[in-house]
């Protein structure tokens, strides 16, 4: 067969390709990822980013806005709701933290209730120094492409998703003896295990996602099963892609349990050790109600 | 110092339509570059996870799209390193009853991608990556260049070792000489 030209592309070329890989070639370029599993993309993200990641209104598949792909084959609709069964988060009130919003900590499931205050970590609640968490951290280079500009560090990978039962609050109750003197940002090595005991203790088929999501879930009713999770998250993932998200939901479990030392300190170290990340504009924006510039598809972001 | 008046969360108003408009091709550019469907769902978690993190830092050096694009290269770039030292081997070796990869396939085919994973399996990481980006996402070279980080002429390089690979694996199932 012969050459093609430079640029062209096989479905370009003028000579003939087999059929087999044109017909390969052309599904392959029309497999856009389905309605279905975009939503459960965006139930997922929304689960472990919070509301500020504004997909509780639901996102779905909002098309090719931008420049048409030619590859697209579904026509750009207005987003729509991806789950009419995501509960609204409620505005806070009551024994609300003060971090919640702030953080962005409230999941899409999350409806505001009277914290149930119960001592974790002790009548001193002291969480020691804070130590640099063990995680990337924005503008590591460990899988940046070579290209200068600074990228997001692209996070480790989560262990394929499973859906554990939450912790109770009983189990809660009985690691709350274990010590917890220093903010898990600080030193995690004491109480994390290292990663191949970390290992041999995880729970088959548990994930980051699936851990956090369960986190998340528990924070308004069960604010203790909710930081006992985070607790367990970091064991199991020290260095995982999702520990600020993980941090997010530990301070505000903190809130709610009263222990606002413990959160604040643990929101100083987030603050110091996350610098630059998306959730932190949020805490420190006073009155600046401004959203940040949208962006459109294939747009050159200013 | 910490802010401490009580306020309702505040969205990042272009997240949403971020994610709205670049989920669709970024759920089909991990399945070409290898992720397993079981995984697909977390890897892709992995890549709005990094755009979202990172786009108050995207400064517009290059388009949205590009940049989406590199994490997803990334992203999966890791995801099939790992998955190749845990369990999986070439198409050739696949063993008669069905193993993860082949119940992949068989996910494939009823959602209508009949074999292609098969064909791109033949290739390496980085032809694979290129091959993609350019005939499946139709990325112009110059882009695929700049999202895989190497040089123009390498990722036409890369795509041409591609093509030929394919070929060759055509010719010699179809016992063409």
């Amino acid at each position: 067969m012969n050459d093609t030209p430079r640029d062209a592309r096989w479905s370009e070329a003028e000579h003939e390709l087999p059929s087999e890989l044109s017909e390969l070639l052309r599904a392959g370029r029309d497999a856009l990822g389905s309605p279905e599993e975009v939503s459960e993309l965006g139930r997922r993200l929304s689960a472990v980013l919070g509301p500020a990641a504004g997909l509780t209104g639901g996102e779905s598949t909002g098309g090719q806005s931008g420049a048409a792909h030619p590859g697209a084959s579904r026509a750009a609709q207005a987003p729509r709701s991806i789950s009419a069964s995501l509960p609204t988060s409620r505005a806070p009130a009551l024994v609300a933290p003060s971090r919640i919003g702030l953080f962005a900590g409230v999941g899409a499931g999350v409806a505001v209730g009277v914290a149930a205050f119960m001592l974790w970590h002790g009548p001193s609640a002291s969480v020691g120094t804070p130590t640099p968490p063990a995680v990337l951290v924005p503008g590591s280079r460990e899988e940046a492409a070579p290209s200068a500009p600074p990228e997001p560090s692209v996070p480790a990978p989560a262990q394929p998703s499973a859906a554990p039962p939450a912790a109770p609050d009983d189990a809660a109750q009985a690691a709350a003896g274990e010590a917890a003197h220093r903010s898990p940002l600080r030193d995690p090595a004491p109480h994390a295990p290292a990663r191949s005991t970390a290992a041999r203790h995880a729970r088959a088929g548990e994930s980051e996602t699936a851990l956090l999501e369960q986190a998340r879930a528990a924070l308004q009713s069960r604010p203790a099963a909710a930081l006992e999770l985070t607790r367990r998250h970091q064991a199991r993932f020290p260095h995982g892609a999702l520990a600020q998200e993980r941090e997010v939901i530990a301070i505000e479990a903190l809130e709610r349990l009263g222990r606002k030392a413990a959160a604040d300190a643990r929101a100083a170290e987030f603050e110091r050790h996350y610098r630059g990340s998306v959730h932190q504009p949020r805490l420190m924006r006073g009155s600046d109600t401004s959203a940040p510039a949208g962006a459109g598809s294939n747009t050159t972001v200013p | 110092m910490l802010a401490t008046r009580r306020r309702a969360p505040v969205p990042d108003p272009s997240f949403p339509s971020i994610f709205a408009d670049h989920a669709p091709y970024v759920l089909r550019v991990m399945r070409h570059l290898g992720v397993a469907e079981r995984d697909l769902q977390d890897q892709c978690q992995e890549v709005f996870v990094a755009v979202f993190r990172g786009l108050s830092g995207f400064a517009g050096r290059s388009a949205l799209r590009t940049w989406i694009y590199g994490i997803c290269v990334r992203v999966a770039s890791n995801h099939r390193r790992r998955a190749h030292v845990r369990r999986e081997r070439p198409v050739s070796e696949l063993p008669e009853q069905a193993s993860p990869a082949v119940q992949d396939e068989a996910l494939e085919e009823r959602r209508g991608h009949p074999s292609l994973r098969r064909w791109l399996d033949l290739l390496t990481v980085e032809q694979r990556d290129v091959f993609v980006l350019y005939e499946l996402e139709e990325l112009s070279m110059k882009e695929v260049a700049e999202v895989c980080g190497c040089p123009l002429q390498t990722a036409y390089s890369r795509l041409h070792a591609a093509r030929r690979r394919l070929l060759e694996k055509y010719r010699e199932c179809e016992g063409i000489p």
